[in-house]
């Protein structure tokens, strides 16, 4: 089987995080976001993923030889000259996508998490008949006046049409970016810009062929710092429900706590909750850290106070300092000892001397 | 009497005060008046009576500095131009001097010139050379007077009474960044040298900087006689195993000063330093300023064209309608497109921008690729070293039609849809 990632353009909305690398390469709970995805994929039989971009970094290529390798998956580029929605990659990867056999392919949008239950949505798509051209999952919101609504019959999944942000209320279930689809959709997609949730879809409910299947479990489109930090918490809690002992488990651990092997807790420090800690980080001794990620490399020294922020790769924040309220900290950022960052945005290979009392970009 | 030139082109890190513009091109190629930034000091070189040679030295790798014709450069001012890069981790600006000393003396110049890449000045550097024949001295810096506020950021200099009638005399004391007023007379960062003199001295300071670092005296008495050799055949200043010291240019000042060797030249043109990217805005009106001959051929080439007012720089491969209105103090750099009605003044304009109709930009600068739309304002205070004054939009950045961005600075790939007021957009 083969599947196709949306990955689109700069990710500007993950900045600083994207200054240093492309969005699907940014770290989540450890692994690059897009592993999450390309591991869900193997797991259910996929070989080939193409990855749809619309510029081509010198690191994608680094990252696609790496993990081609560690993950046992063909990993293509399929670069667009210019941006293409959300269906134009698709045609533009035909020749993948269909490759003869008539088995469906998947299609993800790179910015969502979820546990990936791949499995359940291919033996669904299955039982939906040989007339089905696509499955989309859908997952339920507190506020469907914000998202695109899927309007479908509760018992058989049929899709009747999409309302985009319903002023009044129409189902609260809405499309989570996951698509299951047949080749034979590629026959209704042209080779230029298109969209399609708007453009293809509504076409393909209208002759009954078109199917949803509500998402089990937590859901998250993680394109900004916020909701990253709000993904963070879902995805270590369905670990710990999952319970395959990957959670860290030691002293001073509060809740759900992730850390790397590599990585060094010193003494008397309070971890958690909601903490992802990475490769070769050291934290000193002291240290309280909650609702936070800390990329590869980065330093909290001993006493530092980090909480609802995101700590960027080879940061380092000094003794004493605190960081807080949304802070993202880019690559290779230094915090000075005894400093206070209160939502503090800094962009990367900064040296921070003074404290930021108030929300700020530092450029 | 030959004289060699040094161009301090600076690094990567330092870069970052540069940004957002920095994310694109290097400080040093950012185009001024048509001219990449280092250019213009190194043109200025052609002042230089039997100049041998020009070094850039910086922290930049090499194959990034490739960009810089310095191919072009050399065939411009007759002899050889070369980019070395420095070791990161800092020798600090004299420690860099002194580790390419070999490159610099090549030819046996009687005269070092050091030229601080980010300040932009019409550089008397004949005035400089004929004053520092006079005094004897080992150093002659360039020095202006600021205001007290100004002051407290840069070199301080204290020169002689009385040496004034000749626009310069000798340094009695040189602080750098001191907290408090020490002179209004600050350091330009545009210095002659006697050679190889001054090799000397700063071999001297790295020594006694590298022991003070390394070592104390007690401490060496503990350490094996093997190690202490070994430590030394590393390098001459060399001390610890975190690397060498660091020697600045204020180290080496504060010495000459103390040993009455080094003098001051007053600027009486114009001075300014690089800080925030909207203080190029106050270099390109500078460099526009003494631009006369380019100028005139711009303007040749609109005739029945814009109306242009003051100083503008036009590439030939812009293209303005004939009726926008430009200037002053506009640089219009390489296949930017002006449309029909538009307005800009005191502006950068790089390459492949579009303004299109009707738009006014005003104090700002548009980032490469940028789309300003029909009816959109772009407009900046004139703080120009201001963090949010000067309206900066970066590379590849689209204004919707009628929208206004006030004292902004907008990170690259951004599409601007509503007004924005005294923000960073990342």
């Amino acid at each position: 089987m083969k599947a196709l990632i949306l990955v689109g353009g700069f990710g500007t909305r993950l900045r600083p995080l994207t200054l240093s690398c492309p969005k699907p390469l940014v770290d989540f709970c450890n692994k690059p976001m897009i592993v999450h995805q390309i591991e869900a994929l193997k797991k259910v039989g996929v070989s080939e993923v193409v990855l749809a971009i619309n510029y081509q970094p010198k690191v994608m290529l680094g990252f696609i030889e790496e993990y081609e390798k560690k993950l046992g998956v063909k990993i293509v580029c399929s670069r667009e000259e210019s941006p293409m929605g959300t269906a134009g990659p698709l045609a533009l990867a035909r020749d993948i996508l269909d490759d003869g056999s008539g088995d469906p392919f998947f299609v993800l949008n790179s910015d969502v998490i979820c546990e990936y239950p791949l499995q359940k949505a291919l033996d669904f798509f299955k039982s939906r008949g040989e007339g089905a051209e696509g499955t989309i999952l859908v997952t339920k919101v507190e506020d469907p006046s914000k998202y695109g609504v899927v309007v479908f019959d509760e018992g058989t999944g049929k899709v009747d049409r999409f309302v985009e942000k319903p002023k009044v209320f129409v189902g609260d279930k809405i499309n989570a970016g996951i698509y299951l689809l047949s080749p034979k959709i590629l026959d209704r997609i042209e080779l230029k810009p298109t969209s399609i949730e708007r453009e293809v879809f509504p076409h393909v409910a209208e002759e009954g062929k078109l199917f949803s299947m509500v998402l089990p479990g937590y859901w998250m489109d993680i394109g900004q710092p916020k909701d990253y930090l709000s993904g963070l918490k879902l995805h270590l809690a369905s670990l710990g429900q999952q319970g395959g002992g990957e959670l860290y488990k030691g002293e001073g651990v509060v809740g759900n706590v992730l850390v790397h092997p590599t990585a060094k807790i010193g003494k008397g420090c309070v971890i958690g909750p909601d903490v992802s800690i990475g490769e070769g980080c050291v934290v000193g001794d002291g240290a309280r850290i909650s609702n936070t990620t800390i990329f590869r490399g980065a330093q909290v020294k001993d006493h530092a106070f980090v909480t609802g922020s995101i700590v960027g790769w080879d940061s380092i924040i000094g003794k004493w300092s605190r960081v807080e309220n949304m802070s993202v900290l880019g690559e290779d950022v230094v915090v000075k000892d005894e400093l206070h960052l209160n939502g503090a945005v800094v962009l990367p290979h900064k040296e921070i001397k003074a404290s930021v009392g108030s929300p700020q970009i530092i450029l | 009497m030959g004289s060699t030139a040094v161009m301090m082109v600076g690094g990567p890190t330092k870069g970052t005060r540069f940004r957002p513009l920095s994310l694109t091109l290097m400080k040093p190629l950012f185009p001024i008046a048509g001219k990449p930034l280092v250019m213009h000091p190194v043109l200025a070189c052609q002042k230089i009576p039997d100049l041998l040679q020009v070094v850039l030295i910086g922290f930049y790798p090499e194959d990034e500095m490739k960009t810089l014709d310095t191919a072009l450069m050399s065939r411009e001012l007759g002899v050889p131009v070369t980019y070395v890069q420095e070791e990161s981790g800092g020798l600090g600006s004299a420690g860099g001097l002194h580790r390419f000393r070999d490159l610099l003396l090549q030819g046996n110049p009687d005269f070092l010139f050091v030229l601080n890449c980010d300040v932009c000045s019409d550089y008397p550097l004949n005035d400089m050379l004929a004053f520092h024949k006079t005094h004897g001295g080992q150093a002659t810096l360039l020095v202006k007077r600021v205001d007290s506020q100004t002051a407290r950021g840069h070199g301080a200099v204290v020169v002689e009474e009385g040496g004034k009638a000749t626009g310069g005399g000798r340094v009695l004391h040189y602080a750098e960044k001191p907290g408090t007023l020490v002179s209004n007379t600050v350091n330009c960062g545009i210095y002659v040298f006697s050679c190889p003199s001054v090799f000397d001295t700063i071999g001297r300071l790295a020594e006694q900087k590298g022991k003070a670092v390394g070592f104390s005296a007690a401490e060496q008495a503990l350490v094996p006689t093997s190690m202490l050799e070994s430590l030394s055949a590393r390098g001459r200043g060399k001390g610890a195993e975190d690397g060498p010291a660091r020697l600045g240019m204020p180290d080496v000042f504060a010495s000459l000063a103390e040993s009455k060797q080094l003098y001051a030249l007053e600027s009486k043109g114009f001075w300014e330093q690089l800080k925030q990217p909207g203080s190029s805005l106050k270099f390109s009106r500078l460099y526009l300023s003494v631009m006369g001959s380019d100028l005139a051929l711009a303007r040749a080439r609109l005739k029945g064209g814009p109306e242009v007012v003051g100083n503008v720089y036009i590439h030939p491969t812009a293209e303005v309608h004939p009726t926008a209105k430009i200037g002053p103090n506009v640089a219009i750099e390489a296949g930017a497109v002006i449309s029909q009605g538009a307005r800009v003044k005191d502006c950068i304009v790089l390459n492949d921008v579009q303004v299109l109709p009707h738009a006014c930009i005003v104090n700002s600068i548009v980032g490469w690729g940028s789309v300003v739309g029909p009816w959109a304002r772009i407009q900046g205070s004139e703080d120009y070293d201001a963090q949010l004054g000067v309206s900066i939009l970066a590379e590849d950045v689209v204004v919707g039609p009628q929208v206004v961005v006030s004292s902004s600075v907008i990170l690259p790939h951004k599409e601007i849809k509503s007004n924005v007021s005294n923000e960073i957009v990342l």
